[in-house]
C-alpha cells in the first residue's frame, strides 16, 4: 500500500459502494443484484428445459466454473483499470506473451538448475515482466500524458508480435511430465473424486477476487481508485498521488494478465503465440455487464465476476439449445451487452 | 434504483433465449450435401469454367521463356506466419539449392496483417523489387484476384499455393486437394468403424474454403457407411487455446456417450481434442481423427493418443513452387509443366495439365508409422509439417 502524505479522507466516492447507504438498500439497488437475478432466472429457466440434465451435469458446471475463473482473473484487473478511468487493451496479447515467456524461461532455466527452482524462478520472472509492462503503461499514460487507449493498443500489437518473435512463430511445448505444476494449476481439481470437484483456477480466482474486493472497498487505495476515475483533476488537487494510484491499477491488471497467461499456457500444454486474441474485449464486456462504466469511477469485483458468470451461462445455454451455437454467439453476447448498457443508461437518467 | 432493473434485464435475456431457441435454425443441408465438382479442389460457384478459360489464355502468353539467362529471383508470399510455413520454407530452400545458387535465389514472406490489403502490400513490394516469379497463398481468393491479374498483365509469372484463386489468371496452383484429403480421412474412418458411428467435428471457420472442402470430402466418403455427424462442426474462430478446448468439452457435455469419434479439421483442433478427451477420461471409448502434422499431434500420435492424422506436405509446396517458377523463367510455362509432370507424378503427386493444378497429396499417419514418419521429418530439419 503506497503511503500518501496528507491523506484526504473526505474524497467523495461517487460510484460503487456509497458508504452512507444502509447495507440492505445498497444490496437492492446494486448492479450485482440485478445481474444475479438475471443469472438465477436463466438457471431456473434451464431447469424446465429438456437439456436440464446436461446443463446441470457436474461436468458442465465444472466447465462453466473453469471458464468463469479464467475470464474473471484478468477481467478483475480490467475492472480496476476501468474504475480508475482508464482502459487496458493489452490483456489478450499479454496472455499470449506471458505464456510464451514462461514456457521459454522454464525450458531454458531447467537446463541450468533444479527443476523446482527453474519453475519458481520462471514464474517469478514472468510475473515481474508482466508487472513491468503495466508500469510502462502507467509511465506513458501519466508522465508522458498519452491516452490510455493508444498506449495499451500499442502493447496489444507489440506484445502479440513479440510472442510470435520469441520462438520464430512456433509454439513452445511445456512437458507435462517434467513440469506437472502448470497442468495441476490449470486442470487440477480440489476434491477431485467428488461429484462437485472444484477446478483449481476457480480457487485462484476466488482468492484474487476477495483480495481485490477488500482493496477496493476497505482500503484508502480503493477509495482513491474510484475517486481518480470520477474526477482525476479534483483528486490530484486534493493531494493524492495519482501516479501511484494508476500504477497500482495498471500494474495489477498486467500482473493478473500474467497469471491468466500462466493458466492458459497450462490449458494448451504449451506457450502459444495465438492465445488470448480478443480476450481484452471479453474482459471489458464482463466488467460492463457487471456495472463498470467506461467513463470511470464505477464498477465492482463482484459485478465483474457475476458478469463473467452470466456471459458464460448464456454461452452454455445457447450451446445446449441451438444447433449452430457458434454463429449465434456474437448476436447473443452483443444483445446482453447492449441490455446491460441500456440498464446503466436508464439508471443514470433516473438520478 | 428500484426493482425494475432486474426485471428489465431478466426479461430481455429470457426473451432473447426463448426467441432464439424457438427459431432453432435447422441444419443447413446445403452446406454439406452438395458434392463439389469432381476432383476440383475449389468447389466455389462458377469458378471452374471462367477460371480455366482465364488460366489457359494467360498461360499461353508465358510459353516463351521469361528470363532465359541470368539469376532468377523468386518470392513466396504466405497468408500469415504460422509454423506450418516453416516446412514450406525449408522445401523452398531445398528446391532452390537443387537448381543452383548461381541460377536462382529467393525467400518467403508473410503479410504484416491477416487481411487482404496487407497481403496486397507485400505482394506489390515484391513486384517493385523485380521478382521474376511469385507464388502466393491468397487470404481472400476473389479479392486478391485483381492483384494477381495485374502482375500477370505485366508479364510476371504468378502461381498460387495452399489456397487457390481460381478466378484469377494465376498460371498454376500447387497445394493439397482438401476435398481429397477429407475423403482420405473419411475412408480411414470407415475402416475404423465398419458398423458406423457418431462423429463431432471441430474447425476454425466453416466459411473458409479449406474447411468446407475437408468437411465435404469427409462427409461424402462416410455418409453411405452409417457415419453420422451429430451436428455441424463446432467453430472456434481460430481461438486456438480457449474456444478450441472449450468446444470439445462442450461437445462432450452435449452428446456424452453418443460420441464415437472426434474429427479435428484444423491443425490445432487435434491437440485440443486430445486434451479434453484425456480430461474427461473417455479415450478408451472414442477414436480421434485429425488433420495436419503440428508438433503436438505428432507427439500424440507417438503416444497413441490420436488414431489417425491426415498430414499435408507443405514442404512440397515450397519445393515445387521453386521448380515451377524457375522452369517458367527458363523454358516457358508449357515446357516447364511438361518437364515436371512425370517427375512429380513419379513422387506420388497428381498433376492436372488442363486445370494447371498440382496436388501434392497427403500422408496418413497412425500410431503404427508415427515414429518412422517423425524420424523422416527430423532428417529434413523439421519438427512439424
Amino acid at each position: 500500500m503506497p503511503k500518501v502524505s496528507n491523506p484526504p479522507d473526505s474524497i467523495p466516492a461517487t460510484g460503487g459502494a456509497g458508504p452512507r447507504k444502509s447495507f440492505a438498500a445498497q444490496l437492492l439497488a446494486s448492479r450485482e443484484t440485478s445481474v444475479l437475478a438475471v443469472l438465477l432466472l436463466l438457471i431456473l429457466g434451464m431447469a424446465f428445459t429438456s437439456v436440464s440434465s446436461k446443463f446441470f451435469s457436474s461436468a458442465n458446471l465444472q466447465q462453466m466454473a473453469f471458464q468463469v475463473a479464467l475470464l474473471s482473473i484478468f477481467a478483475i484487473g480490467e475492472t480496476i483499470v476501468i474504475i480508475s478511468g482508464g482502459i487496458d487493451l493489452s490483456l489478450g496479447s499479454l496472455i499470449a506473451f506471458s505464456g510464451m515467456l514462461l514456457a521459454f524461461l522454464v525450458n531454458q532455466l531447467d537446463t541450468r538448475m533444479y527443476t523446482g527452482m527453474a519453475v519458481v524462478l520462471a514464474i517469478a520472472m514472468t510475473f515481474l515482466a508482466s508487472w513491468l509492462i503495466g508500469a510502462a503503461h502507467t509511465v506513458l499514460i501519466q508522465r508522458v500524458k498519452l491516452p490510455a487507449f493508444v498506449v495499451t493498443l500499442t502493447s496489444l500489437l507489440v506484445l502479440r508480435s513479440q510472442s510470435l518473435v520469441m520462438a520464430h512463430h512456433q509454439q513452445i511445448p511445456v512437458s507435462q511430465e517434467k513440469f506437472p505444476l502448470f497442468n495441476l494449476l490449470t486442470n487440477g481439481k480440489l476434491f477431485a473424486n467428488a461429484a462437485y470437484a472444484i477446478p483449481i483456477p476457480v480457487i485462484i480466482m476466488i482468492l484474487i477476487a476477495v483480495a481485490a474486493h477488500l482493496v477496493l472497498s476497505k482500503t484508502r487505495m480503493g477509495r482513491y481508485l474510484y475517486s481518480v476515475g470520477s474526477n482525476e483533476q479534483a483528486t490530484m488537487l486534493s493531494g493524492v498521488n495519482v501516479f501511484k494510484v494508476k500504477l497500482f491499477a495498471y500494474g495489477i491488471s498486467a500482473l493478473l494478465g500474467g497469471i491468466a497467461g500462466l493458466l492458459y499456457m497450462g490449458y494448451g500444454g504449451q506457450g502459444d503465440p495465438s492465445a488470448g486474441a480478443g480476450y481484452e474485449l471479453d474482459a471489458v464486456a464482463a466488467a460492463v455487464v457487471g456495472g463498470a462504466s467506461l467513463t470511470g469511477g464505477q464498477g465492482t469485483v463482484m459485478g465483474t465476476v457475476l458478469g463473467a458468470c452470466l456471459l458464460n451461462a448464456i454461452l452454455s445455454v445457447i450451446l445446449l439449445t441451438l444447433d449452430q451455437p457458434d454463429i449465434w454467439r456474437g448476436t447473443i453476447v452483443g444483445g446482453v451487452l447492449l441490455a446491460a448498457v441500456l440498464a446503466t443508461a436508464f439508471q443514470q437518467r433516473k438520478h | 434504483m428500484t426493482k425494475r432493473l432486474p426485471l428489465f434485464g431478466g426479461l430481455t435475456v429470457l426473451a432473447l433465449t426463448i426467441a432464439l431457441t424457438g427459431c432453432d435454425p435447422s441444419k443447413d443441408n446445403a452446406s454439406n450435401g452438395t458434392p463439389p465438382s469432381s476432383g476440383s479442389p475449389t468447389p466455389t460457384s462458377g469458378a471452374s469454367t471462367a477460371g480455366t478459360a482465364a488460366t489457359a489464355n494467360s498461360a499461353e502468353a508465358f510459353n516463351k521463356p521469361h528470363k532465359a539467362t541470368g539469376a532468377v529471383l523468386i518470392k513466396v508470399i504466405t497468408n500469415g506466419s504460422d509454423p506450418f510455413w516453416d516446412s514450406m520454407g525449408i522445401g523452398l530452400q531445398d528446391g532452390l539449392k537443387a537448381i543452383g545458387a548461381d541460377q536462382v535465389s529467393g525467400n518467403w514472406l508473410p503479410p504484416q496483417g491477416t487481411d487482404n490489403n496487407s497481403q496486397k502490400t507485400v505482394f506489390e513490394q515484391q513486384l517493385a523489387a523485380n521478382a521474376d516469379g511469385i507464388a502466393v497463398s491468397p487470404i481472400q481468393a476473389d479479392a486478391f484476384s485483381p492483384v494477381i491479374d495485374a502482375a500477370i498483365d505485366k508479364n510476371i509469372p504468378v502461381i498460387t499455393f495452399d489456397s487457390d484463386a481460381p478466378k484469377s489468371k494465376r498460371l498454376a496452383y500447387i497445394g493439397t486437394n482438401n476435398y481429397e484429403a477429407g475423403k482420405v480421412a473419411g475412408e480411414e474412418v470407415v475402416k475404423l468403424f465398419p458398423n458406423g458411428g457418431n462423429f463431432v467435428a471441430f474447425v476454425g471457420n466453416m466459411s473458409a474454403d479449406n474447411a468446407k472442402q475437408r468437411y465435404n470430402g469427409f462427409v461424402d466418403a462416410t455418409k453411405d457407411h452409417k457415419i453420422v455427424m451429430l451436428q455441424d462442426p463446432f467453430e472456434d474462430d481460430k481461438d486456438q487455446v480457449g474456444r478450441a478446448h472449450r468446444n470439445v468439452a462442450d461437445a462432450i457435455t452435449k452428446y456424452g456417450d453418443k460420441i464415437n469419434g472426434f474429427l479435428g479439421l484444423y491443425a490445432y483442433n487435434g491437440p485440443a481434442i486430445v486434451d479434453e478427451v484425456q480430461k474427461a477420461g473417455i479415450r478408451a471409448k472414442v477414436k480421434i481423427v485429425c488433420f495436419d502434422g503440428v508438433q503436438r499431434t505428432l507427439d500424440n500420435l507417438s503416444k497413441g493418443l490420436v488414431d489417425i492424422a491426415v498430414v499435408q506436405k507443405p514442404y512440397e509446396f515450397g519445393r515445387v513452387s521453386a521448380m515451377l517458377l524457375y522452369g517458367i523463367n527458363r523454358s516457358g510455362f508449357d515446357a516447364a509443366m511438361k518437364e515436371l509432370q512425370p517427375k512429380l507424378e513419379g513422387e506420388g503427386m497428381k498433376v492436372d495439365m488442363d486445370k494447371h493444378i498440382i496436388d501434392t497429396g497427403v500422408t496418413v499417419v497412425t500410431p503404427k508409422n508415427a515414429v518412422e514418419f517423425i524420424k523422416a521429418l527430423h532428417a529434413k530439419g523439421l519438427k512439424s509439417t
